[in-house]
């Protein structure tokens, strides 16, 4: 584990720390902004999983720190891809600062796996798209109209 | 998110540029980021500081390296607020084709 991050995703959301974490950590929420994906976290020390909406394990891990509503950090393998399974995971951290009023969402991924580099695009367009759903979500109550990321040029 | 903030910080093509470094290679120091652009350290330093309160920069300490991320959250906020779910696919078969095109020629 390295301590310098691959990628850093900040969105500001006007709504109370307890509700963004509950909306991160939902497995009912997430699908909602997670591209029907669901996001299961367990207690320190147990599982992570993303679920996608056909059932298939997309990517799973550990919870490695998990400070409620404040801090979550698991490791992340995905699983989904042939040709990411060599790969060693990564780690992904949620990081929930209460700034009076309005909540700073900060999303750090480490030690991106070497086979993640042709989904760069993907990802970084994916986070941006999952952290204004969320703020979408908890800020108007909607969700944002569906989109997909953009596959692997 | 600020807006206006977000778009008086794109409206500088220092800035721009600024983005564009981060943009090929993440998490660059202040000092990595100002070698290459014709100015001074202080300059670069207040062109980053725009940028981060715009929040299209995100920072990293790293013991007491200070580390520039590239956030692109607000520009995609920018984008999903004028392109919607069924031009998406359009707009970036667009960009694609210019893409194609264009690098035949660089």
């Amino acid at each position: 584990m390295t301590d310098k991050p691959d990628a850093v995703h900040i969105i500001h959301i006007a709504a109370p720390a307890q509700k963004v974490w509950d909306a991160l950590t939902s497995s009912e929420l997430s699908p909602r902004y997670f591209f029907g994906n669901r996001f299961e976290f367990g207690p320190r020390g147990g599982d992570f999983r993303v679920i996608q909406p056909d059932g298939q394990i997309n990517s799973e891990g550990k919870v490695l720190v998990r400070d409620d509503p404040r801090v979550l950090r698991v490791s992340w393998d995905v699983v989904i891809f042939p040709d990411m399974r060599a790969d060693k995971p990564g780690e992904v951290e949620f990081r929930l600062e209460d700034l009076g009023g309005v909540v700073r969402l900060t999303v750090s991924e480490y030690d991106r796996p070497p086979g993640a580099v042709k989904y760069e695009d993907s990802a970084r367009e994916g986070w941006s798209l999952i952290l204004s759903g969320i703020k979408s979500i908890l800020e108007t109550g909607e969700p944002m109209p569906q989109v997909q990321p953009k596959g692997p040029q | 998110m600020d807006t206006d903030a977000v778009f008086r910080a794109l409206a500088d093509e220092s800035r721009r540029a600024l983005l564009d470094r981060l943009f090929e290679r993440n998490g660059q120091t202040l000092g990595e980021l100002t070698k290459g652009m014709a100015m001074s350290r202080q300059a670069v330093s207040k062109h980053l500081a725009v940028l981060e309160a715009a929040n299209l920069v995100a920072i990293v300490w790293r013991g007491r390296v200070k580390l520039h991320f590239l956030n692109p959250v607000p520009i995609a906020e920018i984008a999903d607020r004028w392109i919607g779910k069924f031009e998406r696919p359009r707009v970036d078969a667009l960009l694609a084709l210019k893409r194609e095109l264009e690098t035949d020629y660089d």
